[in-house]
């Protein structure tokens, strides 16, 4: 060369892994725990979208699976720090450790619970039935299939239902929070292993893009988590449910998809 | 993948020479270029999770998203509108995802770019088949600086029904907006209000979910 020239070296700077991902501790899940998020209503007929139960977040109802939650939560879930050693990275934000974790819950829908709301019932037969085995007719919907139609062995095992839906499932991985738990362990969706090699000139940079991505992570796995192509048979059969103002029917509960719950 | 982007890359170049005679400056050109070749890169690196570009392309969405002051206008407008389309006709669900989080991190970073970006978003929420979109924009637009733009978005989005692909999903688009309202205080607490009293809100869930939210005040769990 016969002139001095400058040059620009252009490349990706990351942090080497540190093998960072979910530990025993990540991940919780209480089947009493769910929190009442203002999604539940009556159960009866006819009844386009009837909720029996939700899985969710136990301190509070954002979407998404990840705690801290990214949306209420943008800056948490990770510590960072700034290189400050006069070296060639001098400057630059890294984070220093990520506390990503799941802590999920179900909860049941008030109604189907044995202090749910009471109906005055109308319909002689439900009337007699109930007047029978409990001596009155303002009975709920627990009531009504557990002691009026003497039907308690199938509403137990519809209980049971609801929880493997919600929670672990019934073996084929078609629980809630089976598939929660699953795809949040897979390496592409875990937010520890995108947030231990990220480096950025300011910490606002550094929050805004982790911030981002763990929030991209959180909407796949909660997808993932949500489908009812593969969360479902864990009960099928049918309950007693009222259509108000007329009498009670034994009706199947599906899911919207067709399919046993 | 490489020899691909530079194939579409060539043949971009030829189509901006031809319609420059017509309309195009240099810089738009180039912009175009830059940013097809970038949006190329990141649909790829989306999808597999992986930089599978190579070379990298010099421009990367997350960098001018992050620095949109940094880059000639036209590059970002570029990236943006490479962005807008994605969320609304990518066949992946990943990919249309991850174009709403890039697009969204200039108005939750720069208070200059915020009221634009809530109008880029809307635009993707009224424009996009896929509920997944929506939901992602519902939920996401509460980091956005302009509070009251995202505010008067969420009340059109909680009116709007869900896209024809959420039947049966348990948590719609507008139930979805709703609670981010009931998330952004006393702003979307009197947004929530209005609705209430106007009766405006039409999907089945959410219209249940609005009733239950004036219940309780309009406050939410553990708030």
């Amino acid at each position: 060369m016969g002139s001095a020239d400058t040059v620009s070296l252009v490349g990706d700077l990351e942090v080497a892994p540190r093998g960072w991902s979910w530990d025993s501790s990540s991940f919780a899940y209480d089947s009493t725990a769910g929190l009442d998020c203002g999604d539940f209503g009556p159960v009866y007929l006819p009844g386009d979208s009837l909720y029996l139960a939700e899985n969710t977040r136990t301190t509070n109802c954002d979407t998404g699976l990840y705690d801290p939650s990214i949306v209420s939560y943008p800056d948490s879930g990770y510590s960072e720090a700034q290189i400050l050693d006069g070296g060639p990275n001098d400057s630059l934000w890294y984070v220093t450790e990520a506390t990503y974790f799941m802590d999920r819950g179900a909860v049941l829908n008030p109604f189907i619970t044995p202090g749910g709301y009471r109906d005055t019932l109308t319909h002689n037969k439900d009337k007699n039935d109930c007047l029978g085995a409990l001596g009155t007719i303002v009975v709920n919907l627990f009531e009504f299939n557990w002691f009026c139609r003497g039907d308690s062995l199938n509403f137990a095992s519809f209980l049971e239902g609801v929880y493997k839906h919600e929670g672990y499932g019934s073996g084929a991985l078609n629980g809630h929070q089976g598939r929660n738990e699953a795809a949040a362990m897979n390496p592409g969706w875990d937010p520890h292993t995108r947030a231990e090699t990220m480096v950025h000139e300011t910490a606002v940079s550094l929050r805004a893009v982790l911030s981002t991505q763990v929030w991209l992570l959180d909407v796949a796995a909660s997808e993932y988590g949500a489908d009812h192509n593969f969360v479902n048979n864990n009960w099928c059969g049918k309950l007693w449910i009222l259509d108000p103002g007329s009498r009670y029917s034994y009706s199947s509960l599906k899911l919207p998809n067709g399919q046993c719950f | 993948m490489g020899d691909k982007v530079r194939k579409k890359s060539a043949q971009l170049k030829k189509l901006g020479f031809i319609a420059s005679v017509v309309l195009l400056t240099p810089q738009v050109m180039i912009a175009q270029t830059e940013a097809e070749e970038a949006i190329e890169c990141f649909v790829e690196a989306t999808r597999t999770w992986k930089v599978t570009c190579d070379p990298s392309p010099a421009v990367s969405v997350g960098e001018v998203m992050l620095h949109p002051d940094n880059y000639p206008s036209e590059l970002v407008g570029e990236i943006v509108r490479g962005l807008k389309e994605l969320a609304v006709s990518s066949p992946i669900s990943q990919v249309r995802i991850a174009a709403v989080g890039w697009l969204a991190l200039k108005g939750e970073v720069f208070e200059a770019h915020s009221g634009s970006t809530v109008k880029e978003l809307e635009e993707i929420y009224f424009s996009t088949p896929f509920g997944d979109v929506r939901r992602g924009i519902a939920s996401k637009i509460r980091l956005q600086l302009a509070k009251n733009d995202a505010v008067s978005f969420l009340e059109r989005a909680a009116e709007a029904p869900a896209t024809s692909d959420e039947a049966g999903i348990d948590l719609p688009s507008p139930r979805i907006a709703l609670h981010s309202l009931a998330s952004m205080g006393e702003l979307g607490r009197a947004t929530l209000r209005r609705l209430s009293i106007m009766g405006t809100v039409t999907d089945p869930v959410a219209k249940r979910y609005l009733k239950n939210l004036a219940d309780v005040n309009f406050r939410l769990p553990k708030e």
